[in-house]
Parts: structure tokens; C-alpha cells; sequence
């Protein structure tokens, strides 16, 4: 059954699969976390669609199964196999970047969620299960400022950004489920036309760099 | 009544658009011909569809249209006529620019195709973002611009163009997704008073006061965070040297004249807002503009590439228009806005005249191996001299009385310390400015290097007259700049209508 607790558990599950999705060195293998970290940010949509009671959410999950679930993975994977099966070496090791990942997800949500009376502007967002979807979503954007940071790869970087934008639309359901979705078409199909320009540019600096390592585009370094 | 007019901001948007499906739909039934004049068609067709709209709304309508979420009042009108305007000029100058270009097998036959076709969808996007009454809606046009333009910068496909291309859209995009952020608190504050109304930008300003103040802190410092990134101002200037200096010159022209000014547009439109009530975010905006100047104009100053450092002096001047914008008085966003209208005219020149000289040489933009140009190229030479003296601030240009302006608004909020600041700045761009005139145009050329010994000849005329007509257009601002009174005048009451309307 669809209820409050489950939606919680989405949120972390999410966490999981952005995790996967951050970490995973192989680059189609990450593009499938994606996958399924986009997967479960429909289901969110879907279950938040029930409880509130709201049917315009079901129009806003469909558009982000096609675009989130489908579009983006799609250019994704199909980009990846220009390059290198595996990303560029990341600045921090695998360890480290794993105990930061931790750290981060612990301090950020565990943060965001005692702290929501400073930033939620509204009595029904501090309240569960929002709060948590919440704090998630705030998590889910620093994951992907986390990934912009410390990855070098330039496919890697777009599913950084891609991350970032995720969490953000979640930041908006989470506060405004009574949105009208033609809004929420307009974001979503922007993110679709930023993901193919940055791995348009990526396979074309793969071509003529011959390396996907964006610490390698020095070239108007004074 | 108003509802009449709704059919000229739909032309504005889509007609451009429309214009770019033309030239591919031509293209793919291989009866492709001058697509240059195509575009410039549609761009003459945009720009007489403007000018009408505006001079009704200058002759005392002001506010045309509010419907649909689209919203035309005096600063829509003073952008729109720029916009459609400037990609105009710009696109004249093109024609022979890119001509050239594809004659040296710089471009292809295809990507000299996109050249237009990208402009043309850019206009659209400009126009969008200008005549928006939808917060979201503001943010997708805005990224709708950036994507556009995209692919111009990396047009060449050499290692430094892909590199700033990437550099452009990956920073821009994130700096966006903050003001996106910033954008969806503030709604999410605003929606349980006005409800789906909340969207609009016009209503806003009426509960301001009843917003949260950490909401309201928290949300407009992440909206000026991403639109200072869309504006580069330092320290998100990262992208804007890169795109500027390599991109092909006429969308350097196009980028430091108008996607930058974009930002500024937004933050006038949202940040602006919320200046009265909180006024902390005055001297935060002061801060990171004079900040912002300072380090553009000193960077500018040691550039050897003539792009490179236009575009740094770029970074210098919005941050005039964002000082001016950010200050939330009418003398402020009076001065911020006929700088900005200024700043457009002045960069294009100078870029434009930078394009000349790197039509004339081949390609030579360094500083270093140029010189004694100003006896083959007088026309250009004269251009970029005006336009080195009215970006300086020197009296009988066009710089002077809008940068007067900002330094009499700065001193009206007792930031005294920012007058200093901006007027130090002034004097360090005319210096930087006048010297690399005189280095490329007058100086002894050295010769044993550069481009001593190679035949060089003006440009053809259809270039030259943009430069002349914009460098006339400089002059004649400085000369009379009653002018220009009305346009910002309306422009300036319709930004303070909107908070004005919570009373």
C-alpha cells in the first residue's frame, strides 16, 4: 500500500541509487544507476500523486519517465560508447571519495532535516513525510555539486549536473505539489536539451583531445 | 482591451524560430541560397514588429500586454527594441564576415548554415525572456539562450572553441540551476498567498513583506548568485573570457552585448524586488559588483589578446548595470538600465571593430603583432577609438552620462566607498582601452614579427557601416541623452511599479 512511510523509503533508496550512480566507474553502468535513481524519482512522483491527492502529478511523472527514465540514459549510454569504457581517474580515490560520499549524505540530510524551520517556507513542508523528502532532495543537489567537484571525466560531470537538476525538480515537488505541470514540461525538457549539448561537446573534445579528462583542457590557460 | 495585442509578443518568440526552420527546411530540399539574407528578412521583420509596440508604449500606454503569462510593459519594450535591433546590425555585419570565413574553409557549408539558424533561435529566446511574466518561465528562456549559443561559441571545433564551449554551458547551466533553486523557495514562500499566482513576476512585489526573511535572504542570494554567473561577474567569471575571445567575433558581439545583459534583465526583474524591504542585499550586490569591476578592469589590463581583454572589460561594466540594478532606487535602475542600453552599443562596436581588424589581418588579434594599422584601416581605426573613449567615460560619449548617472545613485545611498571604486575603475578602462588603440593603429608596427609587410585594406562597406552607425549612435547618446529620457523613464516606472503595487 502507498503511504507515508513508503515515500521515506523512496527518499533513501534514491540517495542509494545517486550514490551508484556517482561512484560507479564504468560509464554505462552509471548511466543504468541513473536510470534507476530517475526511475525512483517517478515512483516518488507517483506515490506524492496519491497521498496528496493531486492528479496533475501523474501528467509530470509521465513526462519525467520519458525524459528522465528514457531520453536522457538513452544519450547517456549512447554517448558513452565513444569514449572509454571506464571515466577519467577522479581526483580523490576510491576510498576516500566513498567515506566523503558517506559523510556527506549523514551530515547533509541529518542538517537539512533538524534545521527545516530555517529554510522550508511553509508549516505543511517541516512536517514528515515532506520534511524527509526534503532534506533528500537538498542531499541529492549536493551530491551533485560533489560530483562536479571532485570527478574529471566529462560524461561523469554530466551526470553530475543531471543530479543536480533532479534534486532541485524534487525541491519543487516537495513544495509545491499544486504546480501545474506545463511548467514542469518546460524544465525538464530544458535539462533533456542540456544533457545532449554537454555530451555533443564531450564526444567532440574526446575526438580532437583524445582524452576525456576535463583537467586536460588547458588550452586558454594564461 | 488589452488582450489585442497579444499576437506581437507570440511574432517576437516564434517568428525567429519559425525563420530557423525555414533556412533548414530550404536546406534539406537543397534549394538553399543566401540563407544570410533569409535571416536578415526575418530579423527586419522582428525589428519593424518591435519598434511600433515600443513607441506606444513610450507615448503614454504603459503597460501593453498582460496575458498568457507574457507581460509587455516599458522594460520590455526598451529590451525587445535592443535585442531585435542589435542581432539585426550584428547579422548585417555577419554576411561578409562569415562569407570570408567559409572562403577560408574556417566553416563548412553546414555549419555556416547553423550559424544562422542558431542566431535566429537565440533572438527567439531573447525575445521570450524579455517579454515573461512566469518566474519559471524567465528561468527556461534564459537557459534556452545559453543553449543557443552554445554551439556558436564552439563553432570552430579547435581545441581552445571546445574547450570554451564546454567551460560555458557546464558553468552557466550550474550557476542557473542555483538561481532555479533560489527561484522554487521563493515560490514555494509566495504560493500560499497568491496561489498559481505566485508565478507571476509582476505579483510578487505585493507580498513581499509577507515572505519568511531567511526564505526571502536564502532565495534572493542564490537568484543573484545564478544570474551573476549568467552576467559573469567575478568570481563566476570563469566562463566569459573563454566564450568571448573564442567565439567567431560577430557572437562575441552578440554575447557580451546581449546574453550577458540577460542577467542583469532577471535580477531587475526578480532581486530588484526584495531591495527596498531588505537592505542587506543592497550592499551585498555593492560588494560583489565593485569587487566584480575592480578585478575584471586589472585583469583586462594585462591581456595581450584584444578579445580577451574586451571581454574582461566586460566583466567590468556589468557590474556597473548589476551596481546600479541592485541599488532598488529610481536613480539606480535609471542609471543601471541606460548603462546597460549603452554598454551594448559600446561592446558591440568595439568587438565588431576587433572582428575588422581580424578580417583585414587573417586572423592576427594580439596586441603584440599588430600596429600601424590606422592608416590602411581609418574607418575602424576611428570606430574603435570612439568607442575605447565612450567606454572610458569620456564626456562627449555616451559612457559618461550613464556612468554620471550611476556614480550620482551609488552617492545618493551614502556608498561612498563604491564611488571610488567605480570612478578608479573608469580611469583604468580608458587607460587600458585608449593604449591597446593606439598599440594596434598608431604605434610603429614591429617588423619582424606580426602583420608588417601584408597587404591590408578596410573592410567592404556593408561592415564598416554597422561600425560607423553604431559609433554615431554613441555619439549622438552623449550629445543628447534627453533622448533616451523617455524609453528609461518607462522602463524605470515599470520596475518600481511592480513593488510599488504591495503599497
Amino acid at each position: 500500500m502507498i503511504n507515508e512511510q513508503m515515500l521515506v523509503t523512496l527518499t533513501m533508496a534514491i540517495l542509494i541509487t545517486s550514490v551508484a550512480a556517482v561512484e560507479i566507474r564504468n560509464l554505462r553502468l552509471a548511466a543504468h544507476a541513473y536510470l534507476l535513481h530517475s526511475l525512483l524519482l517517478c515512483a516518488i512522483i507517483v506515490s506524492y500523486a496519491y497521498i496528496t491527492g493531486n492528479e496533475s502529478l501523474y501528467l509530470w511523472a509521465i513526462t519525467c519517465v520519458l525524459t528522465k527514465v528514457i531520453i536522457i540514459p538513452w544519450l547517456l549510454i549512447r554517448y558513452s560508447k565513444m569514449v572509454p569504457q571506464n571515466e577519467y581517474r577522479p581526483i580523490v580515490g576510491f576510498v576516500m571519495s566513498v567515506l566523503a560520499l558517506t559523510v556527506i549524505l549523514i551530515v547533509f540530510y541529518k542538517v537539512f532535516q533538524t534545521s527545516i524551520t530555517l529554510w522550508a517556507p511553509t508549516e505543511e513542508a517541516q512536517r514528515a513525510p515532506v520534511r524527509n523528502l526534503l532534506a533528500g532532495s537538498v542531499t541529492v543537489f549536493v551530491l551533485g555539486i560533489w560530483t562536479l567537484l571532485s570527478r574529471r571525466d566529462v560524461i561523469k560531470t554530466v551526470i553530475g549536473v543531471a543530479l543536480m537538476e533532479n534534486g532541485v525538480h524534487l525541491i519543487l515537488l516537495a513544495l509545491v505539489p499544486q504546480l501545474k505541470e506545463t511548467t514542469m514540461i518546460g524544465i525538464v525538457t530544458n535539462v533533456v536539451a542540456v544533457v545532449f549539448i554537454l555530451l555533443y561537446l564531450s564526444a567532440d573534445i574526446y575526438r580532437i583531445f583524445g582524452t576525456t579528462d576535463s583537467a586536460r583542457l588547458s588550452e586558454l590557460k594564461r | 482591451m488589452t488582450t489585442d495585442h497579444s499576437w506581437i509578443p507570440l511574432i517576437l518568440i516564434i517568428g525567429p524560430v519559425f525563420g530557423a526552420i525555414v533556412i533548414e527546411l530550404l536546406a534539406a530540399a537543397k534549394k538553399i541560397r543566401a540563407v544570410e539574407n533569409i535571416a536578415i528578412g526575418f530579423l527586419c521583420l522582428q525589428f519593424a514588429i518591435s519598434l511600433p509596440f515600443s513607441i506606444r508604449i513610450w507615448s503614454g500606454t504603459p503597460l501593453l500586454l498582460e496575458a498568457y503569462a507574457l507581460r509587455i510593459d516599458g522594460l520590455s519594450a526598451l529590451m525587445g527594441l535592443l535585442i531585435n535591433m542589435m542581432v539585426l546590425l550584428i547579422l548585417i555585419y555577419s554576411k561578409r564576415y562569415m562569407q570570408r570565413e567559409q572562403e577560408h574553409g574556417l566553416v563548412s557549408i553546414k555549419r555556416y548554415r547553423l550559424y544562422y539558424t542558431l542566431i535566429l533561435i537565440f533572438t527567439g529566446s531573447m525575445n521570450w525572456t524579455v517579454t515573461t511574466n512566469h518566474l519559471i518561465h524567465l528561468y527556461v528562456a534564459m537557459e534556452a539562450s545559453t543553449l543557443a549559443t552554445a554551439l556558436l561559441v564552439a563553432f570552430y571545433r579547435k581545441k581552445a572553441s571546445l574547450e570554451a564551449g564546454y567551460k560555458y554551458v557546464l558553468l552557466v547551466v550550474v550557476g542557473m540551476t542555483f538561481s532555479l533553486l533560489g527561484m522554487v523557495l521563493i515560490f514555494a514562500a509566495v504560493y500560499p498567498h497568491l496561489g498559481a499566482d505566485g508565478l507571476l513576476l509582476s505579483r510578487i512585489g505585493e507580498v513581499v513583506k509577507l515572505i519568511p526573511r531567511n526564505i526571502a535572504l536564502f532565495g534572493v542570494a542564490f537568484m543573484t548568485c545564478g544570474f551573476a554567473c549568467k552576467a559573469g561577474l567575478v568570481p563566476f567569471h570563469a566562463w566569459l573570457p573563454d566564450a568571448h575571445s573564442e567565439a567567431p567575433s560577430p557572437v562575441s558581439a552578440l554575447l557580451s552585448g546581449l546574453i550577458i545583459k540577460l542577467g542583469a534583465y532577471a535580477l531587475t526583474r526578480t532581486v530588484t524586488i526584495f531591495a527596498p524591504t531588505y537592505h542587506g542585499i543592497v550592499i551585498f550586490i555593492a560588494l560583489l559588483a565593485s569587487a566584480s569591476m575592480l578585478i575584471g578592469i586589472m585583469m583586462a589590463l594585462v591581456q595581450d589578446d584584444l578579445k580577451r581583454m574586451l571581454a574582461y572589460s566586460s566583466v567590468s561594466q556589468i557590474s556597473y548595470v548589476f551596481e546600479g540594478l541592485g541599488l532598488g532606487t529610481y536613480l539606480g535602475i535609471y542609471g543601471g538600465l541606460f548603462h546597460l542600453v549603452n554598454h551594448t552599443l559600446i561592446k558591440a562596436l568595439l568587438f565588431l571593430s576587433v572582428g575588422a581588424i581580424m578580417y583585414a589581418t587573417g586572423g592576427v588579434r594580439r596586441i603584440s603583432q599588430l600596429g600601424g594599422l590606422g592608416k590602411k584601416m581609418p574607418v575602424t581605426a576611428f570606430c574603435f577609438l570612439a568607442g575605447a573613449l565612450a567606454i572610458g567615460g569620456l564626456p562627449p560619449f555616451n559612457g559618461f552620462v550613464s556612468k554620471f548617472t550611476l556614480f550620482m545613485a551609488i552617492g545618493e545611498q551614502h556608498l561612498y566607498w563604491a564611488v571610488a571604486i567605480s570612478i578608479l575603475t573608469g580611469l583604468m578602462t580608458l587607460a587600458c582601452l585608449v593604449r591597446a588603440g593606439y598599440l594596434v593603429f598608431w604605434a610603429k608596427p614591429s617588423q619582424d614579427k606580426g602583420v608588417a609587410g601584408t597587404p591590408i585594406r578596410e573592410v567592404p562597406a556593408s561592415m564598416y557601416a554597422v561600425l560607423l552607425l553604431l559609433a554615431a549612435l554613441c555619439l549622438v547618446i552623449g550629445l543628447f541623452p534627453n533622448l533616451l529620457y523617455p524609453i528609461l523613464d518607462n522602463a524605470t516606472r515599470a520596475v518600481l511599479a511592480i513593488w510599488s503595487a504591495g503599497g
